[in-house]
C-alpha cells in the first residue's frame, strides 16, 4: 500500500486526505495545532451563547499553542494580527469561515494576458471545472444561477440557494434601477440536509455554525476515522521534509511537541499548511546541493509573492430602519465589479452587503457600560439604520509582499516566519475604485452617510496566498499545477500557498478543487 | 402597583444609577476560583437582579442558563455569584437574600444602589451587572428593537424573507 503523508490538517489536507483513502493509499495526517471539538456546538456555547465583552471564551477552541510553538513576526502595511489569524488546529481556518464559495472566474486565470498585470496561471478555467463541480459537491454548496456574472459552469448546484433577505430584495431593485447587478451568494452551507449533514436553521453565526450546516473540513474528518486507512497526528510539529536522492521519502516531527523526533515514511509528502507555514517548512528543509537554500527554493522563489485579500469595511446609513442581522451573514452580493477598471484604473473587486450580526456595534455598546436596560438599548439603537458594505479586493504579489525566516526562534531552535507586506500601487489604485463604488452603491441605496474604511484599514479574510506559487518552469515558480515540486520529486504543496495571484473572488472553493484534482494525480501516480 | 415600582425603578435610573451616581474603583473579572453548580437561592436573587436591570417583571430561561454557564465553566463566577448574594444579605436589614426577589422593583434598584456605593462594588459590577446588560443586549433588546428574535436561535429560513411587522419597527 502506497503510503502519503500530509501535512496540514485544513480544508486541503482534509479534502488530500478523502480522496486518497478512497483511492486506496494509507493516510498519515500531521496537525501542529489541536483537535476541536465537532460539531462546534461547545464553541458556539462558549462564543455565541454565553460571550460577551467581558467574559472571554472559556475554554478557548482551539486550545492555544505556546507561543514558542506557533509565533510570526511581521513589517509593513497590514495592520491585521497575522499571529491571531492563523487558526492552527484540526480543521485549519475552515473551522472558522462564512462559507462563502464562488468560482474564480475565467478572466483571472489569465490577468497578465488579458490586463497586463499579475500573473497567468498555468491553468484555465475549462481545465478546473470539472474539479469545480466535484469540490462542489463535496462540500455542499447552496447556490442558483441567477449571477450573470459567474463562469460557464457544467452541472447545477448540489443545493438550492439561500433566498435574499427581505431588506436584501429592497436593496436590489434599488441598486438594479441605478445599474448595479446583484445576486444571491454561493456558499457551502447546507439549504437543506446534505451528506449527513443538517440543514441550516439560521442561527445568524455562520462562523461558529453549532450544528454543522455550514461546511467544515472536520466533517469529513469524522467519516475519516472510521477508516483503518487514516491516521491523525495533532499536536505534532513537522520540522523537515526528508530528502534522499533528489526525492522526499518523508517528514521529521516531534509528536506532542516534545523532544523525541521521529522520521515518518512516505511515498509522496504534500504539504498544505498554509501560505505562511509551508514557505517556513519548505525554507527549513535545507539540504545540500540545490537545496542548500531550503526545499523548493533553488530559483529563490519559496516565500516570494506572499497575498492577502484586502477586504474595506464601509458602514452605510439610512433614515428608516434596515434591520440588520436577521439572516446568517452571506447573502446580497455583487460580481459585477471583479474585473479590472479599464477606465479609471485599479483591480477587480467583489461587493457585499452581508446581513451579518452587527457584531462591531454589539460589543461596543458593551464596552460603554450602561447602568440600565433602557440606556443600554438607546446605545445598541443607531444598528438598526446601518448596513455594511464591504469591497474584497484582488491584490497582485510584489517585491515588498513575502515571506521568509525570521530572527525569533522556536523551542527547537528554528526561526518562526517573517512577514513582509507593503502596499503597491496597484493596491491604491483598486482603494480609489472601491470608494468610487462604495459612493455608487450609497447613492443608489438613498444612504444618509456612509461610513469608510481607510486604506490602511483593509483585513486580509484570512486568505494567506502565494509563497509557493504555481507556474511551467523552475526559474519563477515553485510548483506545477498539481501542487509537484519543480525540483523534487515526491513532494507537493497544496493549498492557497500555490496561487500565482490573490483573485477578487474568495479562495476556498478553489483551493477544494485544486486539492481535488491533486489527489487524482498522486493517486494516479502511486498505481503507476 | 408594578407600574408604580417600574416608574420608581426609572426614576432611580434617571438619578444615577450603578455606575453614574458613584464612581466605582477600576473593577475586578473573575480568573480564577473553583467552578460548580449554582444553587435554586443564588440563581433567584441573580435572576431577581436581571428583572431589576432590564426592568422586566418576567424574563426567560436565558439569563438563568448564562449565570449557570459561568458558574459551570469559568474560574471564579460561582465564588462571586455566592459573595454577591452574601453582600445583598448584608445590606438587607432584615430579612434573607431570598427576600430581595420579593421587594418591589425600585426597592431591588435601591439596594443595588446602596451595593454600587459600596467598597465591594468593584468585584460585582463586571461579573454581575454588566455581563447581564451584556446577555440583555444580545437577546431582549433585540425584540424591544423590533426584530422578532435575536441571533444565536434557531430562527428557520422564511421568516427572514418577510418583513417585520409595522408596529414592532415604528
Amino acid at each position: 500500500m502506497k503510503r502519503v503523508a500530509i501535512v496540514g490538517a485544513g480544508i486541503t489536507g482534509i479534502t488530500l486526505a478523502w480522496h486518497l483513502v478512497k483511492a486506496g493509499c494509507q493516510v498519515d495526517m500531521f496537525e501542529n495545532g489541536p483537535e476541536v471539538p465537532y460539531p462546534y456546538a461547545p464553541l458556539f456555547e462558549a462564543e455565541v451563547l454565553y460571550a460577551n465583552q467581558y467574559a472571554p471564551p472559556r475554554p478557548s477552541f482551539p486550545a492555544p499553542l505556546p507561543l514558542d510553538i506557533k509565533n510570526i513576526s511581521q513589517t509593513g502595511d497590514y495592520a491585521g494580527d497575522l499571529q491571531q489569524e492563523r487558526i492552527m488546529c484540526v480543521g485549519g481556518q475552515a473551522t472558522r469561515w462564512f462559507a462563502v464559495t464562488p468560482r474564480i472566474r475565467p478572466e483571472h486565470f489569465r490577468s497578465f494576458s488579458l490586463y497586463g498585470y499579475g500573473r497567468d496561471w498555468p491553468i484555465s478555467y475549462e481545465d478546473l471545472e470539472p474539479y469545480y463541480s466535484r469540490a462542489e459537491a463535496h462540500i455542499g454548496v447552496s447556490g442558483q444561477s441567477d449571477n450573470p456574472f459567474a463562469p460557464r459552469r457544467a452541472s447545477p448546484f448540489p443545493l438550492p440557494a439561500f433566498a435574499l433577505s427581505y431588506q436584501d430584495r429592497i436593496f436590489a431593485e434599488k441598486l438594479k434601477a441605478r445599474g448595479i447587478i446583484t445576486h444571491t451568494t454561493p456558499q457551502a452551507r447546507a439549504r437543506e440536509d446534505y451528506d449527513g449533514r443538517p440543514g441550516c436553521q439560521n442561527f445568524g453565526e455562520c462562523e461558529r455554525c453549532p450544528v454543522g450546516a455550514r461546511y467544515s473540513p472536520n466533517h469529513h474528518l469524522e467519516l475519516l476515522r472510521g477508516s483503518k486507512r487514516f491516521a491523525l497526528h495533532a499536536n505534532c510539529l513537522v520540522r523537515r521534509i526528508i530528502v534522499e536522492n533528489g526525492k522526499g521519502v518523508g517528514i521529521a516531527y516531534h509528536p506532542e511537541h516534545g523532544a523525541r523526533q521521529i522520521e515518518h515514511r512516505a511515498d509522496v509528502v504534500i504539504v498544505a499548511a498554509g501560505a505562511i507555514e509551508t514557505a517556513r517548512l519548505l525554507l527549513l528543509s535545507k539540504a545540500s546541493g540545490i537545496h542548500s537554500e531550503g526545499l523548493g527554493n533553488a530559483s529563490g522563489q519559496v516565500g516570494r509573492n506572499f497575498g492577502m485579500h484586502h477586504v474595506w469595511w464601509n458602514e452605510l446609513a439610512f433614515r428608516d430602519p434596515v434591520m440588520p442581522g436577521r439572516a446568517g451573514p452571506p447573502t446580497l452580493l455583487s460580481h459585477q465589479f471583479t474585473l479590472p477598471d479599464k477606465g479609471g484604473g485599479g483591480g477587480g473587486m467583489t461587493v457585499e452587503m452581508f446581513d451579518g450580526v452587527p457584531q462591531g456595534a454589539i460589543l461596543s455598546a458593551e464596552r460603554k457600560q450602561y447602568v440600565s436596560g433602557k440606556a443600554s438599548l438607546d446605545a445598541l439603537r443607531p444598528f438598526i439604520y446601518k448596513r455594511a458594505l464591504t469591497v474584497n479586493a484582488e491584490t497582485i504579489p510584489s517585491d515588498d509582499k513575502y515571506v521568509a525566516l525570521g530572527h525569533e526562534k522556536d523551542r527547537f531552535g528554528d526561526p518562526f516566519a517573517a512577514v513582509t507586506y507593503k502596499l503597491n500601487d496597484f493596491d491604491r489604485a483598486t482603494y480609489q475604485r472601491a470608494q468610487r463604488l462604495v459612493d455608487r452603491f450609497g447613492a443608489a441605496l438613498g444612504a444618509d452617510s456612509i461610513s469608510r474604511g481607510a486604506i490602511g484599514q483593509f483585513w486580509s479574510a484570512h486568505h494567506h496566498l502565494g509563497t509557493c506559487r504555481m507556474g511551467e518552469s523552475l526559474r519563477d515558480s515553485v510548483v506545477d499545477s498539481f501542487g509537484a515540486l519543480h525540483e523534487t520529486s515526491g513532494v507537493y504543496v497544496c493549498g492557497g500557498a500555490t496561487f500565482p495571484t490573490v483573485t477578487p473572488l474568495q479562495p476556498t472553493l478553489t483551493m477544494v478543487a485544486f486539492a481535488t484534482r491533486s489527489a487524482d494525480r498522486i493517486a494516479e501516480q502511486l498505481a503507476g | 402597583m408594578v407600574n408604580g415600582a417600574i416608574a420608581a425603578g426609572l426614576a432611580a435610573l434617571a438619578a444615577g444609577g450603578w455606575k453614574m451616581r458613584h464612581h466605582p474603583p477600576p473593577r475586578e473579572v473573575p480568573t480564577s476560583g473553583p467552578t460548580g453548580k449554582l444553587d435554586a437561592a443564588t440563581l433567584a436573587v441573580l435572576m431577581a437582579v436581571a428583572r431589576t436591570l432590564t426592568e422586566r417583571d418576567v424574563l426567560q430561561g436565558h439569563y438563568a442558563d448564562y449565570y449557570a454557564y459561568q458558574a459551570e465553566n469559568r474560574p471564579g463566577y460561582l465564588g462571586v455569584y455566592r459573595a454577591f448574594v452574601a453582600a445583598l444579605a448584608a445590606e438587607i436589614a432584615s430579612g434573607t437574600p431570598e427576600d430581595f426577589a420579593r421587594k418591589t422593583m425600585a426597592e431591588r434598584w435601591a439596594v443595588l444602589e446602596r451595593i454600587g456605593g459600596s467598597s465591594v462594588s468593584r468585584r460585582f459590577d463586571v461579573p454581575i451587572i454588566q455581563e447581564t446588560l451584556a446577555v440583555f443586549m444580545r437577546t431582549d433588546a433585540w425584540l424591544l428593537l423590533g426584530y422578532a428574535d435575536w441571533p444565536g436561535m434557531a430562527r428557520g429560513l422564511e421568516n427572514y424573507t418577510r418583513p417585520l411587522p409595522e408596529p414592532a419597527r415604528s
